[in-house]
């Protein structure tokens, strides 16, 4: 029962990292129809930025990763000010707004490279803590982002459905010419909805940094899997992005176990496909809402 | 100067090269309704969305409450009381009646007395009571219209914008809404009521306009009699003079 205790172990990290990732995406996506492609490198400079609290100022770690998290998510603000905003309505505005995330990659990627060199870093794992899982062992920075993904997002879900901007942001998403009849601003609602998102995203960096190695590039493989979450959730849907999230979770940690490291990406890929030409609105969506 | 709660100065205002609106004027008075009459297609809506700010003029002037909107964002206006009930919204069908309510209410900075709006929508809309948990996605079009109309409430109008509260809608349906509009004319200060019913627009009006090819060709008083004939014979392209 060694390999099964395993196997559950790595999906739902894997799940988890995913699900930080692919919420924030879902998020924008359904208020802004748009696809951040720059989330992968936020991911990323979020990771950076907490490893330079921690190594370079010197704090301790939990104020370090906090930190780290705020930074980041105040980094979403300007990214709102400078990519988003300009650009989301012009005609075609969505196409500008890609294009512009997309370019913010490579400007991220090259800023960390050139701030922080090209020497790979590590975070410490965070916490002690273990337990034993049918045979194999949970500690530290697994056992964190097991527990902390789904609560950090069910927190969203609960906030969506119960505060009055979790309403705004609801209804700006059903319907934009109302809502802003009824007096919601759509700039202070994609402003929340972004520095949320990269909150996120900084998380999944923070666990991710812990967990592998701390790179420019270490964002790509995230923001790829995210975006098969979607496809396979249907973008715009928190309840999918959650089922999407675990269910490539699982599918990567199956393969991974059975076919090796280097066969899981390509199967994961291959059942999104399959999804897409099945199903493109999503393997759990029975409609597709209208924009 | 003037003590009028929205003045329209001069609009002009199209869609790309399209224009809609060619130099509109009008003026509603402090606890006023005025009617807007006329064939779809020429401009109505397109006026309202303009007083509203959610569509540009190419020119002229919007002035409400004695400042001028230009600039200012539709959430500002909802806030000052300007508040545009659009024509036949969808609204936001994943959200309950009451979700939807409780949005205009907080949307227009009245959250903190959302609930004692709620029951005064209730009063006006018992229907409404009975739904409150339904999603209005779910709703019939007459119920989606009274959803529509208590969203309005909830934001405390002082200048309450109707476009079409009655399109679509079965006899029936309609002779019920038009009660409700009648009363909501008797607590809200001032209204633009825009509807394809004739009649209905005269009798909840104190004045009215018929707008054709984007502009006001005739006005008049709600209560004089208006004779029917002539105002088909405007609505298909007469001029008020050629009646005569």
């Amino acid at each position: 029962m060694n390999g099964v205790s395993a196997i559950l172990t790595s999906a739902l990290v894997l799940g988890g990292l995913y699900l930080l990732m692919a919420a924030g995406l879902t998020l924008i996506w359904s208020t802004l129809r748009v696809f951040n492609f720059g989330h992968g490198a936020l991911l990323m400079f979020g990771a950076y930025l907490s490893w330079t609290l921690l190594d370079r100022a010197g704090l301790p770690l939990l104020p370090a990763l906090i930190g780290g998290v705020l930074a980041l998510a105040l980094l979403g603000v300007a990214y709102e000010f400078l990519l988003v905003s300009p650009f989301i309505r012009r005609p075609n505005g969505d196409m500008l707004v890609m294009v512009a995330t997309l370019a913010a990659t490579m400007l991220l990627q090259s800023a960390a490279l050139l701030l922080w060199g090209p020497e790979i870093k590590q975070l410490p794992p965070l916490g002690s803590a273990r337990i034993e899982l049918g045979g194999s062992v949970v500690q530290g920075t697994q056992l964190v982002t097991i527990v902390l993904a789904p609560v950090l997002v069910g927190l969203l879900a609960l906030a969506l459905r119960r505060t009055g901007i979790g309403l705004t942001v609801r209804a700006l998403e059903q319907n934009r010419e109302h809502a802003q009849l009824l007096g919601i601003s759509p700039r202070r609602v994609y402003l929340f909805v972004v520095t949320i998102a990269i909150g996120l995203a900084a998380v999944a960096g923070v666990l991710l940094g812990s967990m592998r190695f701390i790179s420019p590039a270490m964002g790509d493989d995230p923001l790829l899997r995210a975006f098969v979450v979607l496809a396979f959730g249907g973008a715009g849907s928190l309840g999918g992005t959650i089922a999407g999230a675990y269910a490539i979770g699982l599918l990567e940690a199956v393969t991974t176990y059975y076919f090796g490291l280097s066969w899981s990406p390509v199967l994961v890929f291959l059942a999104m496909i399959v999804i897409m030409l099945a199903r493109p609105e999503g393997l759990l969506r029975n409609q597709v809402r209208s924009a | 100067m003037n003590d009028d709660l929205l003045t329209v100065t001069d609009l002009t205002a199209g869609y790309g090269h399209t224009k809609v609106l060619r130099g509109i004027s009008l003026r509603v008075g402090a606890a006023e309704a005025i009617g807007l009459l006329g064939p779809n297609g020429h401009g109505k809506t397109t006026l309202l969305r303009c007083v509203s700010n959610l569509h540009r003029a190419t020119s002229g002037s919007v002035a409400y409450a004695g400042s001028d909107t230009r600039g200012r964002s539709p959430r500002d206006l909802v806030r000052r009381g300007l508040i545009h009930v659009p024509q036949g919204s969808r609204l936001f069908p994943q959200l309950t009646v009451a979700e939807a309510l409780r949005l205009s209410a907080a949307s227009s900075g009245h959250l903190a007395t959302w609930r004692d709006g709620l029951d005064h929508v209730f009063t006006v809309f018992p229907r409404l009571k009975e739904r409150r948990g339904q999603l209005t996605g779910t709703l019939s079009g007459g119920e989606r219209q009274m959803v529509s109309l208590g969203m309005g409430l909830m934001a405390r109008p002082t200048l309450l914008i109707l476009d079409e509260p009655t399109l679509g809608l079965s006899p029936k349906v309609k002779h019920e809404l038009s009660e409700c509009i009648l009363r909501i004319r008797a607590e809200v200060s001032s209204i633009i009521l825009v509807d394809g019913d004739m009649e209905l627009v005269l009798s909840l009006t104190d004045r009215y306009h018929v707008v054709l090819h984007g502009d006001i060709v005739h006005s008049g008083a709600s209560d004089a009699t208006v004779g029917r004939d002539a105002m088909m014979s405007l609505f298909l392209g007469g001029s008020a003079d050629e009646r005569r």
